[in-house]
């Protein structure tokens, strides 16, 4: 069913990387996952792995993070080339209620949309169709 | 601000006194004059008598010479200090306004020592003597005129004479009293300018010194304000920062937990399903160890210190035991070398501060190595404590290694809040120690914490 997308998990949290493989093997039942720990190696993914011809990506973007967090990764995202950043759909995953974090990600250019944790397999469907 | 109210009483009392004194002098030079009037009138009467032997001029002699010799009797009545109804009865004979006599007395009495009323009252005394002359000469008169009717030319002449000596002295005596008063309450008005301006000078100084001093003491507690606010800002934003981070670290878990009872809720698996109970488990570790770091860091900045001896051995036993429920720790040789057994110190704080190096000794142990140890030293060098928790863990890299002891800084959040090194660098600023690390990527770090030795 989602043969044509690449799943990247950005996620410091060990617990949250599981639950994140789980409900997008199980239930979206996506081939295409891959995860790591912090903005800085969602970077380096990218740079190695992106673009795939004929994929589309969706990226799962958390906050708060050693090394690279979030907001850190999106500024430093920005000034990638165009090419990297083809066929790709950016969510941020957080469990932030901080307002002024929540606007920030939502004013964002490349943030589709902010989704609260847990990741919630129905309300990714949808946004993905 | 003592001497401006002494000042100010010390000038309402020398303004009440220089009125009065002024007042006592003005009495003077009225009974002066009619001190010498009824001296001239009295002298006229008698020459009037000594040609003419009228009865009625005698009798209005005698009038006359009555006020002179009033103020007489009061004089020599306030010299003898005698009481102050006979002085008073002299100077009414002496046609003194009834309302004067106090004045006039409380000034002789009060001021007798001050030159110029000393001098003044000499004149008075010399003028009594002149006086009393007059009365005698008036005496042998009066019995010549008993003696014989007419008296020949020759001792009338005489008579005249004497009588005029006696009225020239008198008026120059008069004269005498007027202007050594007048001079004196020239003095004293002078005197008692300065007196004024002297004490009106001290009062607006001390008035503006004092000005000066509370606008000082203003200006330094505005700045002593501005400082505190501004510390009161920094704690504030750094309290904001505590708060936004703690929010989201103690969410965290819990979001976790949501997320593993979804994914459970839809297992069949029994396996993993039990993987998933251990995952929830090890998310509400997570949690319970936030929180007991957050308690430990709002104890550290509300109990007071309460230094006692410590056994540091059984305390490092102890934090050692506390942390066996690790998996890691069991592949972990401790080793506890004590010199220094008892230490003065503030147990519970050094617990907090021994127990997280000790948690991150374990958790940062190195895998890859076969031999896995921790050793804790104590050693006193410096009139310092010092205790070392040494690893061969994983290390910190150059990079990392200053910012360990900040606020929630990781390296790996798995591993914990980042609130543990801050807190032992907290608390151990409160004991006024201090605690160091040193570490090679790969091989290994050392903390050492090192306390003083006395607590004054």
């Amino acid at each position: 069913m989602y043969e044509h997308y690449s799943f990247l998990v950005v996620e410091d949290i060990a617990v949250d990387q599981y639950i994140a493989r789980h409900v997008l093997s199980e239930s979206l039942h996506a081939a295409d996952i891959s995860i790591v720990n912090n903005g800085s190696e969602g970077l380096d993914w990218i740079n190695t792995h992106w673009p795939r011809n004929g994929k589309k990506l969706i990226l799962l973007l958390d906050i708060q993070m050693p090394v690279m967090n979030g907001f850190a990764f999106l500024e430093a995202y920005d000034k990638l080339p165009g090419t990297s950043k083809t066929d790709t759909t950016i969510f941020v995953l957080s469990s932030t209620l901080n307002r002024d974090d929540i606007k920030r990600v939502e004013n964002n250019q490349y943030v589709t949309k902010f989704l609260n944790k847990p990741l919630d397999e129905d309300v990714l469907k949808k946004l993905i169709e | 601000m003592p001497i401006v109210f002494v000042s100010c009483a010390l000038l309402i009392y020398i303004n009440f006194l220089s009125l009065r004194i002024m007042s006592a002098n003005r009495a003077y030079i009225n009974g002066e004059s009619h001190y010498s009037k009824g001296q001239k009138d009295a002298v006229r009467h008698l020459i009037a008598y000594l040609y003419n032997g009228y009865e009625r001029e005698w009798q209005s002699f005698y009038e006359e010479i009555s006020v002179p010799l009033g103020d007489n009797i009061a004089r020599k009545a306030l010299l003898a200090h005698q009481p102050d109804s006979i002085a008073r009865m002299g100077l009414t004979m002496g046609r003194n306004h009834k309302d004067d006599l106090g004045d006039i007395i409380w000034l002789f009495k009060n001021f007798k020592w001050v030159p110029f009323v000393a001098k003044a009252i000499h004149e008075w005394q010399l003028a009594d003597t002149s006086i009393t002359q007059l009365q005698m000469v008036a005496g042998e008169l009066h019995a010549r005129r008993q003696q014989t009717k007419a008296l020949d030319s020759t001792e009338q002449h005489v008579f005249f004479e004497r009588i005029t000596a006696l009225g020239q002295e008198l008026t120059v005596r008069a004269n005498n009293f007027s202007n050594v008063l007048g001079e004196g309450s020239r003095q004293s008005k002078q005197i008692l300018l300065y007196a004024n301006i002297f004490f009106i000078l001290i009062i607006i100084g001390s008035v503006s010194s004092y000005y000066v001093s509370t606008l000082n003491n203003l200006t330094r507690s505005k700045n002593e304000i501005e400082s505190k606010n501004k510390e009161l800002l920094h704690t504030n934003s750094e309290l904001d920062r505590f708060v936004y981070s703690v929010s989201h670290d103690l969410r965290s878990p819990i979001t976790s937990l949501r997320g593993l009872i979804g994914i459970t809720h839809r297992e069949t698996n029994l396996d993993q399903i039990k993987a998933n109970l251990q995952l929830m488990n090890q998310s509400l570790i997570r949690q319970d160890e936030f929180i007991s770091e957050i308690l430990d860091y709002s104890r550290n900045k509300r109990q007071e210190i309460h230094i006692q001896p410590v056994n540091i051995e059984r305390l490092v036993s102890e934090v050692i035991a506390m942390h066996q429920h690790i998996e890691e720790a069991k592949k972990i040789s401790f080793n506890i070398e004590m010199p220094v057994t008892e230490i003065d110190a503030d147990r519970a704080r050094l617990k907090i501060i021994l127990s997280n190096v000790v948690s991150n000794a374990i958790k940062y142990s190195d895998p890859k190595k076969t031999h896995r140890f921790i050793t804790i030293k104590s050693f006193d060098r410096e009139e310092t404590h010092h205790i070392s928790v040494e690893d061969n863990g994983i290390g910190i890299s150059k990079e990392d290694l200053p910012l360990v002891f900040d606020m929630f800084f990781v390296t790996n959040s798995n591993k914990g809040s980042g609130l543990g090194l801050y807190i032992a660098k907290e608390v151990i600023q409160v004991l006024n120690g201090s605690i160091a690390v040193e570490s090679e990527i790969g091989v290994g770090t050392t903390f050492t914490i090192s306390l003083p030795q006395r607590y004054v």
